[in-house]
């Protein structure tokens, strides 16, 4: 399944998707955001993929409703061919949509390693995509193991 | 020279295994933990009678035999090593000797309580299985005659943390527990259960490492901090590494973490590395770093145990620019004797003495190297949906 991409609204959201929620990407998660590190690490991750092709990955989140109640988010990804594309530009396979937002306001995400466990698709959510066959056995232990 | 490889293609889906004690333990999808004894399984291939059954024993049973002390004498004599490189080019297939087994070749060790399991470790003649409930323990025996393994005692939770990555040294059992902290387990004696401590020692661990004189304890696949280790030579050592044991290394660890350094410390002569690292994973000598600019390279660890820092010279792992090293995101890396084995998505890659060979070209369960066994240090093992296929290792340079 190629990443689409799909037209911004006049108010810069993207949608909505069928659930009637609505994209907004942000600037400090784009490419040419600044890079802030603290103590080596990178505070804002930064997507490796088109502003439009966000809100993709955020639909096919978003429309079967992959939410993970321990961490308040829906994770996305993208599995084709047997392999899991990367977002990020530091390799990060997995996409978090956190749900800080107010019921009305759009959703935002960005990408992220499974290392921490607020970064990290719980077991629950895992044994669903498994047993339905959406990610392939080899990535569900190694994003449970938070190695992806 | 490339290894030589054993793939097992097992009749129902498997999901791990583990070399120990001459056997293969291997996790079924179906919840059970099996074992089957190596020997068995060459000799499905090759009849006992069959001259290959003798040089695939030793080459995955007794492969510490080309390089210890006493293979020094043997391969010192003209033509030793000459006839064995030469019979370990005549049977090197990439594709493998490909051995078919049913789960009927296996025995049933126990049954598992929850699957996937995380993480798999054998030593002590103790069994332990991690996973997102906590870490089990047993006893295992190994029948002498028959080499089939047996347990002592039902299988028992002993800690429970979330599981996610173990490392054994001695008589120690490290636990990785991701955001729960990293924590330590000890062997008390023969016979008896893991004791694991109630405070983690780190707040934070992805995965361990063991260098010559601390942990390393990864809290990210990029950043790690080196913890002190206190040991002490004793005695008589009140455990066994195994029934076939004929180390006599006699030291307990007695402290974990007493010290401790970040690694924006132990880099300090490095601080333009920092933050162009995608991987780091140390051997016990020197730590490596697989950089965001596609660079490997190699810092050996200081040589005195008070002093944290790393060396500050620099080397390039690789004698060539690589062509098979991805710029993908690596998954894990295992060290063997003179060399890695790392694991990217799409691929796993044997790099040994500078040069790289693809082992594995699509993804895999699980990549296992055993560096702290006397017997398999320059085995590979890895398991993918298939099977399960081991490597073992050309010895000599």
């Amino acid at each position: 399944m190629p990443l689409k991409t799909y037209p911004r609204n006049p108010d810069g959201t993207y949608g909505p998707t069928n659930r009637n929620d609505y994209y907004r990407s942000k600037e400090d998660h784009r490419k040419n955001a600044r890079q802030s590190f603290k103590h080596g690490k990178q505070i804002k991750t930064r997507w490796c993929i088109k502003e439009s092709e966000e809100y993709h990955v955020f639909k096919i989140a978003n429309e079967p409703y992959w939410f993970c109640r321990e961490n308040n988010c829906l994770f996305g990804f993208i599995f084709e061919n047997g392999r899991l594309l990367e977002l990020g530009e530091n390799g990060e396979c997995l996409a978090k949509f956190p749900n800080d937002r107010n019921e009305l306001d759009p959703w935002h995400g960005y990408p992220v390693f499974s290392e921490r466990d607020e970064n990290r698709p719980s077991s629950d959510l895992l044994d669903e995509l498994d047993e339905k066959k959406i990610i392939s056995y080899e990535y569900r232990i190694k994003i449970e193991r938070g190695f992806i | 020279m490339k290894p030589l490889k054993i793939s097992i293609r097992v009749s129902i889906p498997i999901q791990d295994g583990y070399l120990y004690a001459g056997n293969l333990f291997v996790v079924f999808k179906d919840g059970t933990l099996r074992t089957i004894p190596i020997n068995n399984i060459i000799q499905k291939r090759f009849g006992s009678d069959d001259e290959k059954f003798n040089f695939f024993n030793l080459a995955f049973l007794r492969n510490n035999w080309f390089s210890n002390d006493q293979s020094k004498s043997f391969f010192a004599i003209p033509n030793f090593e000459k006839a064995l490189s030469k019979n370990w080019m005549q049977n090197r297939d990439d594709a493998g000797i490909i051995i078919d087994l049913s789960e009927n070749d296996f025995s049933v060790l126990h049954e598992l309580p929850t699957l996937p399991i995380f993480d798999i470790r054998l030593f002590g003649m103790r069994l332990f299985v991690g996973n997102r409930d906590g870490l089990y323990d047993s006893g295992i025996s190994v029948d002498s005659n028959t080499g089939k393994v047996s347990s002592r005692d039902s299988l028992e939770r002993v800690f429970d943390g979330r599981t996610t990555y173990l490392n054994s040294k001695t008589d120690t059992l490290l636990i990785s527990s991701n955001s729960e902290g990293l924590f330590h387990g000890n062997l008390p004696e023969i016979n008896r259960r893991l004791h694991v401590g109630n405070n983690a020692i780190r707040p934070k661990s992805l995965r361990t490492g063991w260098s010559q004189h601390n942990v390393v304890n990864y809290e990210s696949q990029s950043h790690f901090n080196l913890l002190s280790v206190e040991q002490e030579h004793i005695q008589e050592r009140t455990y066994m590494y195994s029934s076939f044991d004929e180390d006599s290394k006699k030291i307990k660890i007695t402290e974990i973490g007493h010290n401790s350094s970040d690694m924006f410390d132990a880099l300090a002569s490095h601080t333009n590395l920092i933050d162009n690292i995608r991987f780091a994973f140390n051997a016990p000598k020197s730590c490596y770093f697989l950089l965001n600019n596609g660079k490997f390279v190699n810092i050996f660890f200081n040589k005195y145990k008070e002093n944290f820092r790393l060396s500050p010279r620099i080397k390039d792992v690789l004698q060539e620019d690589s062509n098979l090293l991805p710029k993908s995101k690596i998954i894990s890396a295992n060290i063997i004797r003179d060399g890695c084995v790392l694991e990217y998505e799409d691929r796993v890659i044997l790099v040994q003495n500078g040069q790289e060979t693809i082992l594995e070209k699509f993804p895999v369960y699980s990549v296992r190297t055993y560096p702290t066994s006397i017997r398999y240090k320059n085995i590979v093992s890895i398991v993918d949906r298939y099977g399960i296929s081991l490597y073992s290792v050309y010895p000599f340079k």
